[in-house]
């Protein structure tokens, strides 16, 4: 067993071996191996990949959205003004937690979060969680989860990090991570600034012109992009087994809301949108009886403003606590119980103080692992949500995970989940003027997942594979539809995703050598097969979700040199089930395959660390729409230079 | 019989005569070729999918993607509005690009549609050379709508020779006696404006308005709905004298809020459809379509249709009194055309494209 564990650590330390800034990346390796198991320790065989440092950091100048569809096997609905939304598993943005400590950051009133207003530079790790997790992660994860996180690293002393690049199109990026603390208190500070022109040339298909029909040469224009944030982290450490950590997100995030191809040729000004957000949350635990405890405290503050009109503010506040009891019986068997109360108070000019003054939900969770015998371990999960004026369904999940065999340098393991899920609809789902239904119903989901998993670790050569497949089911789906008078939020579908993924991460060293490869396949149909409407579509694939999605990352180590190279395939994908004439069911777009390098290179001034870096994104110029009529950029560059300075 | 054979050639002869006239000057838009009904479907906004689908009535035969048909395959960049018919030139008031499109009657688009001074067009009545054009105008402020405007487009020169502002967002237009009349959709009122001044003077109502209907006496009728941003102390249908200006309420709860066609007037013009929700025998909301009788100035009890969601418009073939009811819960699939003879009774449902709206009904 302990041979097992030592194989699958090294392995995950192996992954990051060869990163840019090794140091840098050996600490966040072994920082993943730590902060990894938490996340697993109660849910045996669910899928949860965490983003390797090396491409956190080719990813660190942009957003999590350009990250995740270049190195994982997920869809994203994107332009390329600042809005991105994610499509886990073929569900919808509201189905996917984004967690941030014991927040998640989605909207209340929206339900999901813009992926593009999620700066990877401000994090140290990133897991994703693929499938059903509601019992674990609450409301809204049916399709999956993804975490944020932040490393501790006990500083003793004072780091600076900085990171400054300019790319195409006006992009800059500015940010600086200073780490300062005598081993027992720590302070961190993050900051970031990003700004973006977003003026690129692209090829404008001209729909609609009847005396000069063709494609010609056009300029994006109404796509600009202006982020800035910072985190501060206090963190104390009483003694090894009792801590205190507390983290405050401030992000302001504005965007012009992109002109579509058909409208940069006319006099029209862009809209903006302006997001600002207010995220804390600070986490007490003891470790030091056999019953941990952990509680949390938190506050998300988080306002959108349209076009600057100040009277149409959608926000809202929420106060969050969690307190928890954790407990290993033996290293066999172990429990956590714990409740989670949010008050929240929306602030939005469509509600109706009448309709919603604030909403209180708590939940009441237990989790529980137990390993029968060496080979196979077993995990169950339970939690009810009680929310005001509304009905959570009691969500249950299980999962176990079976080692088929091991030998000295290899494992195979079979493990399976099955697990419940559920979403509240959202406030505007409920609340929005007139249009708001209070009757909805929860959505809810049942998720299914298989999957093998097999590690082999030699002197040259270490390599995982892994291939899940799944089925998942969701009842009352939930889409606004034109009802008697009103657009309203409705419960009319029913969803069917199935699937398989392949994901493989192979190392290998040859002389002075070492070789990184990562291949991701993702083949997702997603169907409706109930639809309550008079002119509802079943048994075709959803809207914006490909069925075929897949990438490929090398990468190449040579004493302080690095090289990488990526591709990314995204199917097609329907856009609507109307069509044209051409197209008479349904409007589809193009399947696109893009292509990135990039080469960077350490150096050592006045004994400190230097990076440079040059990235070329989209090296065959490919000409792409990933949203119909949002252009999006040909060949780019961005060339950086990073620094890691110890100051004493 | 000479006679009688004298007379048979003349007959011949001018028969011949006639036939050659007939070639020399063929019919620009033959009747065998026009006639039907024309459906506009609206899309998806800012995502495509706006086309216009064909109703052959008499063999009950639909054609979708018509226009792109008479295009060589040419698709909207826009969302297309509302459409109406002014001599032998179909306009379309189109968005997103902002455009007004002309076409002939077999649908064949010339030149490219105009976009100068036009932003957010919303509806259209013609007057001569002119047609009059409510336009939202540029970011609007969604509560007031203060730089909303009329467009006075030259149908000739095919330039918007002028711009009159009118705040409130006006919506659906009409004119009569001299005046135009601008449903306003963001502020309580309707907005008379004398072609000649220019002058603007308004009609106070009791809730925001969308669209008219004219009788034959030139007196309009206007739909009163509620709006979030602006509330109704009483919905329903009003009658406004034209002569002077006198408007009168019929009420009616939950008119439907949609855009383009919510009212029609029968055949005869002796009722009025209305499209709005009741409430069925267990109290839940349902679409239909209130029947408003002109002579007695009352709804009548019973809707003609019920139990319809997603109903987005309503029209009236003037040639057989079928009338048109058009819906769509969706705007990313396509949606249905429900033919109803004059007593309810439905007797074809047919697809058409995303989003049906209205239909205009050409001969």
């Amino acid at each position: 067993m302990r041979r097992i564990i030592l194989i699958q650590v090294i392995l995950i330390i192996a992954s990051g071996a060869f990163a840019q800034h090794s140091s840098l990346s050996d600490t966040i390796m072994l920082l993943e191996v730590v902060t990894y198991a938490p996340l697993k320790k109660y849910q045996a065989g669910a899928k949860i990949v965490s983003i390797p440092g090396d491409q956190i950091i080719i990813g660190q100048a942009g957003s999590i959205d350009q990250l995740l569809m270049r190195f994982t096997p997920v869809y994203l609905k994107s332009n390329a003004g600042g809005l991105s939304t994610i499509h886990l598993r073929g569900t919808s943005p509201n189905h996917t937690s984004v967690n941030f400590g014991g927040i998640n950051i989605n909207s209340l009133t929206l339900g999901h979060s813009n992926m593009s207003e999620v700066p990877v530079f401000l994090f140290d790790e990133i897991y994703l969680q693929y499938g059903s997790s509601s019992a674990i992660n609450g409301s809204g994860s049916i399709g999956g989860a993804l975490h944020l996180g932040l490393a501790n690293n006990w500083t003793n002393g004072m780091k600076l990090k900085t990171i400054l690049s300019e790319g195409s199109f006006g992009e800059q990026l500015y940010g600086a991570k200073l780490f300062a603390g005598n081993g027992r208190l720590e302070s961190v500070t993050r900051l970031f600034y990003f700004s973006l022109r977003n003026d690129f040339p692209f090829n404008n298909p001209k729909i609609g012109d009847i005396e000069h029909p063709g494609t010609v040469r056009d300029r994006q224009r109404g796509a600009a992009i202006e982020n800035k944030g910072m985190i501060q982290e206090l963190n104390y450490r009483f003694n090894e087994k009792e801590t205190l950590k507390s983290a405050l997100w401030l992000e302001q995030d504005w965007h012009e809301i992109q002109l579509t191809t058909k409208e940069i040729s006319t006099s029209m000004t862009p809209e903006t949108l302006d997001d600002k957000h207010i995220r804390f949350w600070s986490e007490y635990e003891n470790r030091k009886n056999p019953l941990n405890i952990r509680g949390g405290l938190g506050f998300v503050h988080d306002m959108e403003v349209y076009d600057g009109d100040k009277k149409q503010k959608i926000g809202s506040n929420r106060l969050i606590t969690e307190i928890e009891g954790k407990q290993d019986i033996s290293t066999r068997l172990g429990y956590k119980i714990g409740v989670k109360y949010q008050y929240i108070k929306p602030e939005v000019y469509a509600y109706s103080d009448e309709i919603i003054k604030r909403e209180q939900q708590a939940d009441f969770y237990f989790s529980s692992f137990y390993t029968a015998w060496d080979r196979l371990k077993l995990t169950l999960n339970l939690r009810q949500l009680l929310v005001t004026d509304f009905e959570a369904p009691f969500t249950p999940s299980i999962g176990s995970e079976y080692r088929i065999f091991s030998n000295d340098y290899s494992v195979f393991k079979v493990n399976g989940n099955i697990s419940r899920s559920y979403r509240i609809p959202t406030f505007n789902d409920r609340y929005w003027g007139k249009q708001g239904n209070p009757n909805l119903k929860p959505e809810d989901g049942m998720n299914y997942e298989l999957g093998l998993n097999y590690a082999l670790c030699k002197e040259n050569i270490q390599s995982e594979v892994k291939l899940n497949v799944f089925y998942m089911d969701v009842k009352n789906w939930i889409e606004w539809r034109l009802g008697a008078v009103e657009w309203t939020a409705q419960n009319v579908m029913e969803i069917e995703s199935k699937g398989l993924e392949f994901q493989s991460n192979t190392d290998w060293t040859m002389n002075k050598l070492n070789f990184n490869s990562r291949i991701n396949y993702s083949f997702n149909p997603v169907e409706t097969i109930k639809d309550e409407s008079p002119t509802g579509v079943t048994g075709r694939q959803l809207l914006y979700v490909p069925k075929h999605i897949g990438n490929l990352y090398l990468k190449l180590n040579y004493q302080s040199w690095n090289f990488f190279t990526d591709g990314s395939y995204t199917g097609k994908r329907f856009a609507d089930y109307s069509g044209s004439y051409s197209m008479p069911d349904g409007y589809e777009l193009d399947p696109y395959f893009l292509m990135n390098c990039g080469i960077s290179r350490k150096l050592t001034l006045l004994k400190q660390s230097v990076f440079l870096s040059l990235v070329l994104n989209n090296i065959f110029n490919t000409d792409y729409q990933n949203e119909r009529f949002y252009a999006m950029p040909g060949r780019n560059f961005r060339i950086g230079i990073s620094t890691n300075i110890n100051i004493h | 019989m000479k006679k009688y054979f004298n007379y048979l050639l003349l007959s011949l002869f001018s028969l011949a005569i006639y036939s050659s006239c007939k070639k020399d000057e063929p019919e620009l838009f033959p009747s065998e070729l026009v006639k039907g009904a024309y459906i506009v479907n609206y899309g998806s906004f800012d995502k495509g999918g706006s086309s216009i689908s064909k109703y052959d009535y008499e063999k009950r035969e639909v054609t979708n993607f018509f226009d792109q048909q008479q295009n060589k395959g040419t698709v909207w960049a826009s969302n297309i509005q509302f459409i109406y018919k002014s001599g032998d030139n179909i306009f379309l008031m189109a968005n997103s690009p902002d455009q007004v499109i002309s076409l002939d009657p077999l649908f064949v688009q010339a030149k490219n549609g105009v976009t100068d001074k036009i932003v957010k067009p919303r509806n259209c009545v013609a007057e001569g050379i002119y047609l009059y054009i409510s336009c939202w105008g540029e970011n609007p402020d969604w509560n007031l709508m203060p730089n909303s405007y009329i467009a006075k487009y030259n149908i000739e020169t095919r330039m918007v020779e002028k711009k009159i502002a009118l705040a409130g967002g006006p919506e659906g237009l009409e004119i009569s006696n001299g005046k135009l009349y601008a449903a306003l959709n963001f502020k309580k009122a309707v907005a008379v404006m004398d072609l000649t001044t220019e002058a603007i003077s308004y009609i106070e109502t009791p809730a925001v308005c969308s669209y008219f209907l004219k009788d034959n006496s030139g007196n309009l009728y206007v739909s009163l709905i509620s709006s979030y941003s602006t509330p109704a102390t009483q919905t329903g249908l009003g009658y406004i004298t034209t002569n002077n200006n006198i408007l009168k309420v019929t009420p009616l709860d939950n008119v439907s809020t949609e855009y383009a066609s919510i009212m029609a007037f029968s055949k005869d013009k002796s009722k009025i459809y209305i499209a709005a929700a009741s409430y069925d025998a267990n109290w839940v909301m349902v679409g239909g379509i209130q029947v408003f009788n002109v002579a007695t100035k009352k709804f009548e009890q019973n809707s003609l249709v019920s139990g319809i969601s997603g109903l987005k418009g309503v029209s009236v073939n003037p040639v057989d009194g079928n009338i048109y009811v058009f819906v769509s819960p969706s705007t990313t699939s396509n949606g249905l055309m429900k033919i109803y003879s004059e007593d309810g009774k439905a007797f074809a449902e047919k697809a058409v494209g995303a989003s049906p709206t209205m239909a205009i009904f050409l001969n």
